[in-house]
C-alpha cells in the first residue's frame, strides 16, 4: 500500500456536489477548510493486497456470526453492558434471523501490507449496526477513478453489492408493505447515506419512504395508548424499518420500550436486526480473541486489563463507542497501571459502560511532502456476507474520528 | 470482477431530501421531476435524453386500467387519462399512473454494453410512481410491482387514533448516528 500525492481536480468540489455529495468538508471554527473528501492523495494497492483484505473480510463475517451465536447461547450479553430488555430483543433478532435479515457492516483494518506489523489485516472495530462512509466508497471514489485513472481497479463493487442484497430481501422485508427508512435530521451525512441506500433499494425494486426519526409517530386510541402502531408522516403503519440510527439509542429513547415490543412481537422488522448490536458493541473483540487466540486477523482483546503484559501499549475503547470518542492509548505497567501519559486520548460522552482493551497496531503510514505523517484506517464492507470493496480513512492523529479523511484508492 | 460496474445516481443526486423535516409533506418528495430540474445538476442533454428514455417506458410499460377507479384501486395515488392509438389507427383510452418523475441512471464505466464511453451518458432512465401512502416505486422492469396490500397504505382515516411523535430521537448526541 503506498500513498501517492497527486492534484485533486480543480473542480473537485462541483463534481462531488454533483454526485449528491454534499458533506465533502468537515469545517470548524479552528479549521474552516478541513475538508473530509481528500483527492490530494490515493492509496495504491496491490491486487495481492486486495486478495487478502477480502480474504479477511469473509473470514471475520463469519468468526463474527459464530461470536454472536456463543455470546447469545452462552448467556454473556451481560457482559457486553445490554440490560435484560436488549437482551431479550436480542435473542428474538438471533431466533428469526433468517427472516429479520443483515444488510452490511464495515470491518475496520489496520493495515498496510507488507512492512507493516506482520502485514496482515488487523480487526480494529466492526461497525455493523450503523456503518457510513458508504456513499463515498461506493459512488464518489468510483466517480473519481473513472475520470483520472480509468484504466486502474478499484476494489469496489458496493453498489452491485447493495442492489443484489436487497433483491435477496424483497420477498422477506416487503411481503406486504413497502419500507421506511429513517436517520437523524438535520444531519447532512447521515441523510445522504439514507438517501443513497433508499436509491439501491428502489433500484432492486423495493418500495420505500424515508422520513427523520424524531417524525416516527407512535398512534393508538385515546384509551389504550400501548395498543398502537409505529406510523410515518401520512399515517401509514411502519412495519418495515431500516435505521441508520444506533440501537442503543433507540432503546433508551422513549419509545424504545414499544419498539422492542413490536418488533418481539413479529409486527415489525427493523434492519440492520437487533443481533447486530452484540457485533457493534466492542467487547465482541475480546470474545473474538478468546474463541480464535492468536488469529492472523485480529488483536489480544481483554475487558480486563490486567491481562496484559506489562510494557504493553493498549487502546482503551468504550464498549459503545462511535466515531473515535473515548478512546485512550497508553502503555501498562504491573497489573494494568498506565505508565505515564496516555500517548493520545479523544474526548467523548461514552465510557460509563465499560471498556475493552486491544493492544495497539500500527497503521499504514505515510509523510507526504509537507512533512505530514498521515495513518489509515481501511474499511472493508461486508454485504449480504460477502466482500464488496474498502473505503480509507486519514488522520495526522493516531486516533481515527468523525473528521478523519476520506481519501480514495485504486490496485 | 471488483469493478464496479454501473452507478446510478437516482435519487442520490436528486432533489429529494430523504430526512429533510422542511419536505415532510412529501409532496416534492420525487427524483427530476422534469428536465428542467434534472439540468441543475446534470448536463441538459442528458436529461432531455433520458426523460424521452423514461417516458418511453412509461408509455409502453406502465399498467394500464380501464377506469380511473380501478387505477386508484391499484394503489396509484395519481392516475391519468391516456389515449392509445395503434398502427391501424384505432385506439381507446386508459387510466395510467402519472410519472411523477424520473429516475437516471449513468453508465459511468466506458466500454460497457450501452455505454457510449464519456460521463454523463444516459443508459438507464426509468419512470418513477408514488402511490397513495407516498411510498416511491421504480418503473421499468418493476412497474405495476406494487407491493401486494399496497392498496392498504395510505392515512388510516382513524380518527379514533392519536398519534405522538418525538418519542425517538433524544438520545442523538453531538454526532450523527452513523459509524
Amino acid at each position: 500500500m503506498q500513498r501517492i500525492e497527486i492534484a485533486a481536480r480543480p473542480d473537485w468540489r462541483a463534481k462531488a456536489e454533483a454526485l449528491g455529495f454534499d458533506w465533502h468538508s468537515a469545517p470548524t471554527p479552528e479549521d474552516p477548510h478541513a475538508l473530509y473528501w481528500d483527492e490530494s492523495a490515493y492509496w495504491s494497492l496491490t491486487a495481492s493486497e486486495v486478495d487478502v483484505l477480502e480474504a479477511a473480510t469473509e473470514e471475520l463475517h463469519g468468526m463474527c456470526l459464530a461470536a454472536a451465536e456463543h455470546a447469545i447461547a452462552k448467556k454473556l450479553l451481560r457482559h457486553f453492558g445490554f440490560d435484560a430488555r436488549a437482551i431479550a430483543l436480542i435473542e428474538h433478532a438471533w431466533r428469526t434471523r433468517e427472516t429479520t435479515p443483515s444488510l452490511y457492516g464495515r470491518f475496520d483494518f489496520a493495515y498496510g501490507g507488507d512492512g507493516v506489523g506482520d502485514g496482515r489485516p488487523k480487526l480494529l472495530e466492526y461497525n455493523a449496526d450503523t456503518p457510513t462512509g458508504l456513499y463515498e466508497a461506493a459512488v464518489v471514489q468510483w466517480a473519481w477513478l473513472q475520470q483520472l485513472f480509468p484504466e486502474s481497479d478499484q476494489f469496489n463493487s458496493i453498489h452491485e453489492g447493495l442492489v443484489a442484497a436487497w433483491a435477496g430481501l424483497k420477498d422477506k422485508v416487503s411481503a406486504d408493505a413497502g419500507m421506511h427508512f429513517t436517520c437523524l435530521a438535520p444531519h447532512a451525512e447521515d441523510e445522504g447515506t439514507l438517501r443513497y441506500l433508499l436509491d439501491t433499494a428502489l433500484e432492486a425494486g423495493l418500495s420505500a419512504k424515508s422520513l427523520p426519526v424524531a417524525e416516527i409517530g407512535w398512534s393508538a386510541p385515546p384509551d389504550e395508548l400501548d395498543e398502537g402502531d409505529f406510523v410515518d408522516l401520512d399515517e401509514t403503519q411502519i412495519r418495515t424499518l431500516f435505521k441508520l440510527v444506533p440501537w442503543d439509542w433507540m432503546l433508551a429513547d422513549e419509545f424504545g420500550a414499544r419498539l422492542v415490543r413490536k418488533v418481539v412481537g413479529g409486527e415489525m422488522t427493523v434492519i440492520e436486526p437487533a443481533w447486530k448490536m452484540v457485533l457493534a458493541n466492542k467487547a465482541i473483540l475480546a470474545l473474538l480473541w478468546d474463541m480464535y487466540p492468536n488469529h492472523p486477523n485480529l488483536l489480544p482483546a481483554f475487558m480486563d486489563r490486567t491481562a496484559f503484559a506489562p510494557g504493553s501499549t493498549v487502546v482503551a475503547k468504550p464498549l459503545l463507542g462511535r466515531e473515535g470518542a473515548n478512546i485512550s492509548i497508553a502503555t501498562l505497567g504491573e497489573n494494568g497501571a498506565v505508565v505515564g501519559e496516555p500517548l493520545a486520548s479523544s474526548p467523548g460522552d461514552y465510557g460509563q459502560e465499560g471498556y475493552v482493551y486491544q493492544a495497539l497496531a500500527p497503521l499504514a503510514s505515510a509523510t507526504d511532502s509537507v512533512g505530514r505523517t498521515h495513518q489509515a484506517v481501511v474499511g472493508s464492507w461486508i454485504i449480504n456476507g460477502y466482500s464488496r470493496g474498502i473505503g480509507i480513512r486519514e488522520d495526522t492523529n493516531l486516533i481515527t474520528n468523525n473528521r478523519s479523511r476520506f481519501v480514495p484508492h485504486l490496485f | 470482477m471488483r469493478k464496479s460496474r454501473y452507478v446510478t445516481f437516482l435519487i442520490a443526486a436528486a432533489t429529494l431530501s430523504a430526512c429533510d423535516q422542511n419536505n415532510s409533506d412529501g409532496t416534492d418528495a420525487m427524483l427530476y421531476s422534469d428536465p428542467s430540474a434534472c439540468s441543475k445538476e446534470m448536463d441538459a442533454n442528458t436529461c432531455n435524453e433520458a426523460y424521452a428514455v423514461a417516458q418511453t417506458e412509461h408509455v409502453q410499460q406502465a399498467p394500464k386500467f380501464a377506469t380511473q377507479a380501478e387505477c386508484e384501486a391499484a394503489g396509484f395515488s395519481q392516475c391519468q387519462v391516456t389515449e392509445v392509438k395503434t398502427a391501424e389507427g384505432t385506439g381507446g383510452s386508459f387510466f395510467m399512473p402519472m410519472m411523477m418523475g424520473y429516475m437516471v441512471g449513468r453508465m459511468l464505466s466506458p466500454g460497457m454494453p450501452g455505454a457510449a464511453g464519456r460521463m454523463g451518458s444516459p443508459t438507464t432512465a426509468r419512470p418513477v410512481y408514488s402511490d397513495r401512502g407516498g411510498f416511491l416505486h421504480a418503473g421499468g422492469a418493476q412497474v405495476g410491482r406494487l407491493a401486494p396490500g399496497a392498496t392498504g397504505i395510505g392515512p388510516s382515516g382513524m380518527a379514533t387514533r392519536v398519534t405522538t411523535r418525538g418519542g425517538f430521537g433524544s438520545s442523538a448526541r453531538s454526532f450523527g448516528g452513523g459509524s
